[in-house]
């Protein structure tokens, strides 16, 4: 009896190996709710909370275009630059490779209210182009990557920036914007498919636990790559950045 | 560098149909799907894999795969509902559980066939997706979004972003191509390493792209509004409305039929 239980133990851990082993390159593209996935009040619900947000930064942009027209090609080729980014493979800390989702590099650079809107563009592209993620499902998928991501990048870069630690800030920003956005999205698959015993926190502890084995070395990852890029930037790109100062500033 | 949907979407045999007809159909659809049940969703399935494959002429092979990556997909995405953890032993049927601690892990009967009801509604709403991304292209989707009143900067984001993706993409393919060739990508450092360079010589290109695009549009009297000629095809096929709206009332019917 003890002999069977501990084979059927063994068993079940390499059933769970296989999984995270097959599973890797799989999510590897962040975290995407397919199409079809939540049910309908759930699609709905995170569609409306999307939208304000994303009405607020087209707000702000359309007023920025109006000053200065050329921005909107600024913006437009910021957009195609983070799709391509998040079609990117990056090496993970794990050994393996998967795609970074640059939310918190844009935010940085070009600040968390055009990122609501550029990412917004981006998970539109990679629905229409790589059938990644859906139309359904884009309101909850844009709240956890284009609203939760930069946000939180922002707000973590601005509180660390004070203390002069300028890596660290950049590192923590990129590295968190991807934590959130992966607590997002097991938070609000959780709220969609409670679990039978213990409801919606169990089922979240669940999720989140079982992400977690990709989602976080993706997160050191994209966050050792964002300090990487940001300090060549700042070494040789100081026109270049420059030129972003009129979109970061006035969103 | 080209994206196999995007491809096809311009050589499909419905090309030649108002992008309006195609998206109408595929949207309804896709929100019917939202609403209705299992047996509803296999037949919804069998329907637009017909639709892409028999009218819209996309190679059988083609859809497969691009069905059987979605569907391994759903798959891996499916076994964190299945499994309950909990305190307590099970209380419903469990097909096989596992005592870890004072932690019990189990996979309940109830849980496999949510799961599979959800895989069914999943893979047919993503048919539905694919009718929509294999039959319209995104320029003719962009027409239609002008048309309905979508506000000027997103349509005008979203051409520009179209028109760069590709170009972009090319680069990143030769910035990589030129690493390689020089023996970069050795170990997690240089990998990591290899990338940072990638990213911020994309940077680069991306505003180089924007002074060479702002000046070349400045110099055709760019004053913020993007005109472009759209040649959208406008006829509307009867045959095919036909089929789209009796194959609805069917589908109606026979989901308020099962779904009592």
């Amino acid at each position: 009896m003890k002999k069977k239980r501990m084979l059927s133990g063994i068993g079940v851990i390499l059933l769970f190996a296989l999984y995270f082993v097959w599973n890797e390159p799989q999510t590897a593209y962040a975290m995407h709710i397919m199409e079809g996935f939540l049910p309908v009040k759930w699609a709905v619900f995170w569609w409306i909370v999307f939208l304000p947000f994303f009405l607020l930064g087209l707000r702000s942009l359309t007023k920025l275009t109006k000053e200065k027209p050329e921005t909107k090609l600024l913006l437009g080729l910021a957009g195609a630059f983070t799709f391509v980014l998040s079609a990117l493979k990056i090496p993970s800390v794990t050994g393996s490779s998967s795609h970074p989702t640059g939310t918190g590099l844009g935010a940085v650079l070009f600040g968390p209210l055009v990122m609501t809107v550029l990412g917004t563009l981006v998970l539109l592209f990679q629905a229409l182009l790589l059938a990644h993620g859906g139309l359904t499902t884009l309101g909850a998928n844009a709240f956890s990557m284009a609203i939760v991501g930069p946000f939180v990048a922002y707000g973590v870069y601005r509180a660390i920036i004070p203390t002069g630690r300028q890596r660290l800030a950049i590192f923590l920003a990129a590295a968190l914007a991807d934590m959130a956005t992966y607590v997002v999205t097991s938070l609000q698959l959780a709220l969609a498919f409670p679990a039978a015993s213990g409801g919606i926190a169990a089922s979240f502890i669940k999720f989140a636990g079982i992400f977690a084995v990709t989602q976080v070395p993706l997160a050191i990852s994209e966050g050792l790559l964002t300090v990487l890029v940001w300090n060549w930037l700042v070494a040789y790109n100081g026109q270049e950045m420059a030129q972003l100062q009129s979109i970061k500033r006035g969103a | 560098m080209s994206i196999q949907l995007d491809t096809i979407a311009y050589t499909n045999r419905l090309r030649h149909i108002s992008p309006g007809q195609k998206l109408l159909f595929g949207l309804g659809m896709l929100a019917f799907v939202l609403l209705a049940h299992t047996p509803a969703h296999v037949a919804v399935f069998v329907w637009m894999s017909i639709w892409i494959v028999g009218y819209a002429n996309v190679p059988v092979r083609t859809y497969m795969s691009l069905i059987g990556a979605i569907g391994v997909f759903l798959a891996l995405s499916l076994p964190p509902i299945m499994l309950e953890i909990s305190h307590h032993p099970p209380a419903e049927p469990a097909i096989f559980h596992f005592v870890a601690g004072t932690w019990y892990l189990y996979v309940s009967m109830n849980g496999v066939k949510a799961a599979g009801i959800l895989l069914l509604r999943s893979l047919s709403s993503v048919s539905c997706l694919y009718f929509i991304l294999l039959t319209v292209p995104f320029t003719e989707m962009l027409a239609v979004l002008r048309r309905i009143g979508i506000p000027e900067i997103l349509t005008d984001l979203l051409l520009v972003m179209y028109r760069f993706v590709f170009v972009f993409l090319e680069t990143v393919g030769q910035l990589w191509t030129a690493q390689q060739a020089r023996g970069g990508g050795r170990g997690f450092t240089g990998k990591m390493r290899d990338a940072g360079r990638l990213v911020t010589r994309l940077f680069t290109r991306t505003l180089q792209r924007y002074q060479q695009l702002s000046i070349g549009l400045a110099a055709r009297g760019f004053e913020g509004e993007l005109r472009v000629i759209s040649q959208v095809p406008v006829s509307i096929s009867k045959r095919y409305a036909t089929e789209a709206i009796v194959g609805s009332v069917l589908l109606v019917t026979f989901e308020w039929w099962t779904g009592r």
